[in-house]
């Protein structure tokens, strides 16, 4: 049965890569995995080649390589696996159907288990199969160390899955699926930021230099921060894969066996935990209490107010969409107080420069394109009422350009507040990013928003992603190419930020003009 | 009189399908006019011609007298719509979805308040009125959808469905909500599936089958182009193509 059961699971896997529609989504998640794969093998070979000109620490640098990069994929297979866990395990739309089919709870169990396993570490083998050669090709191994690694890639693939069901198993019931998006949102958001604080933060601490051709760096870590994780699955995994690499298989099948029971215990608990839930029928969305506090004072004013108010009730509610854009701003307050404390920069650093630049676009981009599709299924509702599309995008243009404009003068005026130069010149520089960025997403959510979005990452249609990325790196360009022209880096000078508020105006007239054009032939056709 | 819902020569193609063939209809103030066709005859189609979700190919809609390429916000300021599913803004509670609503068609604040106060107790509503339309039912959603589009005392209706998904009490309701409105001079076309709302409440009847008008006209008058002591059912079935009824009754005796 769960063999069944995964055929047709599989089926509809590949079956949604060969719809028309989803094309050009299969052709950039194809071209974005061999990108990805081609990138690593590369980055894994420079390291290979590393450490084979390095005899003397070459088994130091590929040990302590192989650890680092298990620890990192197992850190996200941990937030991915409970992520996928809740949604598919215990939230899946599919779960009515199969558990009022004369199936066993078990197979259907085993089937949703190994479903959620494979969505939330599929992306890791991009980085386990060149590891595993990289290091069978150091170690001239014997061909029976593929399979090892295969089976300890495996299992460390399906350890923080299980861990994310018994402890989905224990949120399921306690809080609401929408209250679970919020709550998840929140953890990634600040996994990521953590992480990327964390590497900025340490690295003063780490001899200066890439990563290769720098010995030091493989020891410095060797000696810190891998002893501490050594009791983690991913440490078992690397002690496995190191020694038998290096011909110890004793000590190699010793911590597959850890890694073995360990996964059978957490498979077990996982079933225990799920088969309770399961019998108790499919885990129904809890009634939600009424809420407060709509922004009533903006009652009967007028159309385009009821449009602007609606869309800020939205904005505040879509947590998840709002967690989204509103960790661009914390990237961009922490971006010149992380960067800035590398030694050889002075004070804070700067950023009105082209990275620091793209931050800010970027995250007027965020909202500008996500205003559009906000309102999900509910779009057409502009369509039938007086004033219609023109009204609602002249709304959202409005509270998107307030939006931005308020997290563009919080950012600047702490930055200024902790000694960044520039004064008003570079709140005003801010804001002018904040607005061009504006003025590239609004047209591309009206041109490519989809509106039947579930996951805030897909409020934009796939295929319009690629001519997004296009159109996006032109307009940064030229952005930058303005910022170059005005002196980027040196926005001592009100003129200068007015310089940018003023193009970033014109950027946001051509991009209402273009918006207009395409509402007058637009269709409500959001299956297409 | 004119016609409140007035569509001439409407033709939309999507590829080489013709969804909606040179359709022309009209429906005059105070009438009722059900709207019949199979499924995928092209009835979801044409009412979304006749609300703006879509563009024709050709031809041409008034509405009230306004033309809705030429003058979308007088045309739809006179007009209320139900689509076939109720797609609400989720994140909105129904008192907020229809304060919205209330502003965006410009209705004077006093006005407003009683109204929905009064909508959200016609249908019931008064224990959801502040959850997020997310959380209401399906039926719930679709009275929501309702109270929306007969909120500003449109002129001309435009009901795709409406009772799918909703009990008997709720589409008791919607009869009578509906009747009202056509008394007091509102144009009404509704697609249903449901013959017997349809024979109970239409003064007049447009049948659709791929796509183009086949037949349309007065109940009666209908019934008395058919064979004699045909029931509606009958009509529909003869009008839209009924072999596949026979292969149904085969496939049940065996």
């Amino acid at each position: 049965m769960q063999k069944l059961l995964l055929k047709y699971r599989l089926k509809s896997f590949f079956g949604a890569f060969n719809k028309i529609e989803n094309r050009g989504r299969s052709i950039l998640l194809l071209v974005s995995a061999i990108f990805i794969l081609v990138f690593i093998s590369g980055f894994f070979y420079q390291i290979y080649a590393f450490a084979v000109s390095n005899p003397e620490q070459g088994e130091a640098i590929l040990r302590s390589f192989a650890s680092l990069a298990l620890h990192g994929i197992f850190v996200f297979l941990s937030f991915y696996g409970l992520s996928f866990a809740i949604f598919g395990v215990f939230f899946s739309r599919d779960l009515r159907l199969l558990l009022s089919l004369p199936i066993k709870s078990f197979d259907v169990f085993i089937f949703k288990m190994i479903e959620s396993i494979f969505l939330s570490s599929r992306f890791a083998f991009l980085v386990f199969i060149p590891l595993i050669i990289v290091m069978g090709a150091y170690y001239s191994v014997s061909p029976l160390f593929y399979p090892l690694g295969i089976i300890v890639t495996l299992l460390l693939s399906a350890i923080p899955g299980m861990l994310g069901i018994t402890a989905a198993s224990f949120f399921a019931r306690r809080i609401s699926r929408g209250n679970l998006k919020n709550i998840l949102a929140v953890i990634g958001s600040l996994l990521g930021i953590g992480i990327w604080t964390g590497i900025n933060l340490i690295r003063p601490g780490i001899p200066s230099g890439g990563l290769i051709g720098n010995p030091r760096i493989f020891e410095s870590l060797d000696e810190t921060l891998m002893p501490t994780l050594d009791y983690l699955p991913s440490g078992w995994a690397a002690r496995s894969l190191s020694a038998a690499a290096a011909g110890d298989w004793g000590t190699g099948i010793l911590f597959l066996a850890i890694l073995t029971i360990t996964a059978g215990i957490l498979g077990f608990l996982a079933y225990k935990s799920t088969a309770h839930y399961y019998s108790g029928g499919v885990v129904e969305e809890s009634p939600e209490a009424s809420i407060s506090g709509s922004f009533g004072f903006l009652t009967g004013v007028s159309p385009l107010l009821a449009h602007m108010k609606r869309d800020l009730i939205i904005m505040f509610r879509e947590f998840n969409a709002l967690v989204q854009s509103l960790i661009m701003f914390i990237f961009l307050i922490l971006f010149p107080f992380v960067v800035g404390r590398s030694p050889d920069s002075k004070g804070l650093f700067n950023v009105s420069s082209p990275i620091g630049s793209i931050f800010i676009i970027l995250l007027g981009y965020q909202i500008g394109m996500r205003m559009i599709p906000i309102e999900r299924l509910g779009f057409w509702i502009n369509m039938t009422t007086p004033g219609g599309l023109r009204l609602a995008v002249l709304g959202k243009t409005i509270v998107g350009l307030l939006f931005v404009t308020i997290l563009a003068i919080s950012a600047g005026t702490i930055h200024l507040m902790a000694g960044a130069p520039g004064g008003v010149g570079y709140i005003l520089m801010l804001i002018g990013f904040s607005w061009a960025g504006m003025a590239i997403g609004l047209p591309l959510g009206l041109f490519f928003g989809d509106f039947n979005w579930d996951n805030p990452n897909r409020m934009i249609k796939s295929g319009g992603i690629i001519r997004y990325v296009i159109l996006l790196t032109i307009l940064i360009g030229l952005l930058g190419v303005v910022a170059g022209i005005l002196g980027a880096g040196t926005f001592s000078s009100i003129n200068s930020g007015l310089i940018i508020v003023f193009f970033s105006l014109v950027l946001l007239a051509a991009s209402l003009a273009i918006s207009t054009n395409k509402l007058t032939n637009f269709e409500w056709r959001p299956e297409v | 009189m004119t016609s409140k819902i007035s569509a001439e020569n409407l033709t939309k193609r999507y590829g080489p399908t013709v969804a909606v063939d040179n359709i022309s209809l009209k429906v005059d103030p105070g009438r009722i006019v059900g709207f019949l066709g199979p499924n995928g005859a092209g009835k979801t189609t044409t009412l979304k011609l006749l609300t703006g979700l879509l563009k024709p190919d050709s031809g041409q809609v008034e509405i009230c007298g306004h033309d809705l390429a030429t003058e979308p916000t007088a045309a739809k300021s006179k007009l209320g719509y139900v689509p076939d599913v109720p797609h609400l803004y989720e994140k909105l509670t129904p008192l907020e979805f229809l304060s919205f609503i209330a502003d965006v068609f410009g209705l004077p604040q006093k006005i407003s308040s009683k109204r929905i106060a009064d909508l959200i107790s016609l249908f019931d509503l008064g224990p959801q009125a502040g959850k997020l339309i997310s959380s209401l039912s399906h039926g719930n959603k679709q009275k929501v959808s309702l109270a929306a589009a007969v909120l500003h005392r449109p002129e001309a209706l435009l009901l795709d469905e409406p009772t799918g998904g909703l009990d008997p009490r709720a589409t008791r309701k919607i009869k009578d909500v509906i009747l009202e409105l056509a008394r007091g001079g509102c144009a009404v076309l509704f697609s249903t599936h449901i013959l017997e709302i349809a024979e109970n409440m239409c003064d007049s009847l447009i049948i659709i089958n791929g796509g183009k008008i086949v037949a349309q006209g007065p109940i009666a008058q209908l019934k008395q182009s058919a064979r004699e002591g045909s029931t509606l059912e009958e009509l529909f079935i003869e009008l839209t193509g009924g072999s596949e009824y026979g292969e149904v009754i085969r496939y049940l005796n065996d």
